[in-house]
Formats: structure tokens, sequence, C-alpha cells
């Protein structure tokens, strides 16, 4: 029963001075080899801690850890200098030319033809060995004149 | 009574070098905390190639993010904020989950646990850390370990002061209880 509460005021506090004053448990702890030797153990508790912080690190990984830092740096510095690639400028400007050219091919060409009822030609001519025209005529907008070239 | 983490005039040194643009100088401080770092990342991850990718993430991060650093502060304690991120990162990660779920699949048996009286207190104290919570973890390593005030460790584990020794009090009970249990001939 003492052991018990021994055992639990010490996972508790880690130590039992000041925190156990019953008499009749003090009086079983000068007794008791088992609590004497818990409270043995759990004193080389922060030793063992300690000596965590003194372990041994592999050597190969010590060796090897600045030359790769160093070498990711350096590529990483290469990556940071020059930023873009050939092909990061030129996919988006192809890609970009592709689309206006689709765009362009998509809409249809339109010939306007002269509407030579209405049109007064000015004047008749050849060029390049074809007739040519000019034209005036007047649109449906009266404040519009169209001249024709055909 | 506390010690503060002290400033060291060479990290200082290195630091300013490295921001004058000297990659070279970054070395010394890779080798004065390489060791540090790769324990506590393997206390932290429970495994040396995880500690070391961990450990390797944190100086390029830390190189890349130097001009962050405040000068008024330890570099060591810098360091160890970096390093914890980033262990916090990975054990977010979908790998480690992976891993941590076959690991618990894994876990010691009953029969393990009773061959336990033939390890050494190294072995006996690392399996009790595989019972704490990773918070509970870090900050046992960062005081009990390190040596880090509570207060360096709140700054480290970007927390509060009384959170530290909340989750301290916590760690310290469950490893004492494993230490106890694990010991007991």
């Amino acid at each position: 029963m003492h052991c018990k509460k021994i055992k639990n005021e010490l996972i508790e506090h880690g130590h039992i001075e000041g925190i156990i004053t019953e008499p009749d448990i003090l009086e079983h702890l000068e007794s008791c080899v088992q609590c004497q030797a818990m409270i043995e153990r759990l004193n080389t508790l922060p030793k063992a801690l300690q000596s965590l912080s003194e372990e041994n690190i592999p050597v190969e990984r010590r060796l090897r850890m600045w030359p790769r830092v160093a070498e990711s740096i350096e590529a990483q510095k290469r990556k940071w200098y020059h930023p873009y690639s050939v092909w990061t400028i030129a996919v988006p400007s192809l890609a970009t030319a592709a689309i206006l050219l689709m765009l362009f091919n998509s809409v249809p060409a339109t010939r306007l033809s002269c509407p030579d009822s209405t049109g007064i030609v000015i004047e008749n001519a050849r060029i390049d060995g074809e007739n040519a025209r000019l034209s005036v005529s007047q649109a449906k907008d009266p404040q519009t004149t169209m001249i024709w070239l055909d | 009574m506390e010690i503060q983490t002290p400033l060291l005039a060479e990290d200082q040194y290195d630091v300013q070098a490295c921001l004058n643009g000297d990659t070279h100088s970054f070395g010394p401080l890779v080798r004065r905390y390489q060791d540090r770092l790769l324990r506590l990342a393997h206390y932290l991850l429970g495994g040396w190639d995880d500690a070391e990718d961990a450990v390797q993430e944190t100086f390029i991060k830390a190189y890349k993010r130097l001009d962050t650093y405040d000068t008024k502060r330890p570099f060591s304690s810098w360091l160890f904020r970096i390093l914890v991120n980033t262990c916090k990162d990975r054990m977010k990660s979908a790998y480690w989950r992976k891993k941590t779920s076959l690991d618990t699949l894994t876990r010691m048996s009953k029969q393990e646990t009773d061959t336990l009286h033939t390890l050494g207190n190294r072995e006996i104290l690392i399996r009790s850390f595989a019972d704490l919570t990773p918070k509970r973890r870090q900050a046992i390593l960062l005081c009990d370990i390190e040596g880090y005030t509570t207060r360096e460790t709140a700054q480290i584990m970007h927390c509060s002061e009384s959170t530290v020794r909340v989750t301290l009090m916590h760690a310290r009970r469950v490893i004492r209880k494993r230490y106890l249990e694990y010991t007991e001939e």
C-alpha cells in the first residue's frame, strides 16, 4: 500500500522530500528495500537524460553534411541567378503566337464590291495590265461618302 | 536558476560574412551545430536517415533566410526553431503518417517489453520518448537534454512559457513512469 503511494508520488514529483510527511509512510520507507531501490533508480534519471546530449553521431553523417548543404546552396544559387530557362520564355511565346494565328485564320476574308449603280466613276485606268476604276458613292448615312478602287 | 544561451562571437562573424556573400562562411556554422541538430532530430523523428534529411533541410532554409535572423539572439536558438518546424512538417506529411502507421503495427509487444531489463539507460529513454506526443518530446529534449531555459524553449517551440512548463511537467511524469517500469527488477 505504502509502496504504491511512494511510487505515485515519485512519478508525480520526481522526489518525495517534503511531499510525504506521514510518519507511518516514512517509517515504511526506512525499512522497505524495494522503495529505496526505486528512489535510487529514479535518481539516475537526470544523469541518464544528460548523457543523451553526449551521444556520438555516426562519422559518415557528420562528414557529408556540409558538402551536401554546400551543393544544395550552390544549385539554388544558380537557380536564383537564372530563374528563367529558355523554355519558360519560349513555350508561352509560341503558345501565344499559335493562338493569334488561329484567331486570324478563323475570320473569313470579306471582299466588298463597289455599289456601282449609285457611284460616280472618277477615273478609269490600267494598273499592271488590268482595268482599274476609282469611284465615289453615297452610303445610306448621308454624312458618309465611300471612295472605291477596284 | 536557468542560464540563457550566450551569443557566440564566431556565430555573428560567420553570419555577417555569409550575408556579405561568402557562402563558405556557412561551413563553420554547419560544423558547429550539426551534431546537436542531428541528435535532436534523431530523438524527435526516431531514425538517423530522417534526421539527416531534416537537418540538411534546416541548414538550407537557414541559409536562405539568413537575412531574417535577429543578430541580438543566439544563432543556435534560431537554428533549433527552424529544425523543430521542419520536423513538425515532416511528421505531418503523408510519408510520415504511412511510416508511423507501419511502426504502430510493429510496436513493442508485451514479450519485448519483458526484455527491456536487459537494455541500457539510453535505449530505455529512447523507448520512453516513443510514448510522448511530439510536443512533449520537443519540450523534454530542448530543456532536459539540450539545456535550454523554458523561455528559450518557448521561443523555439513558438508557444508561451507557461505552456512549456505544463508540457514539461506531463512529459517528465511519463518519462519517470516508463523509466521506473523499464528498470524494475
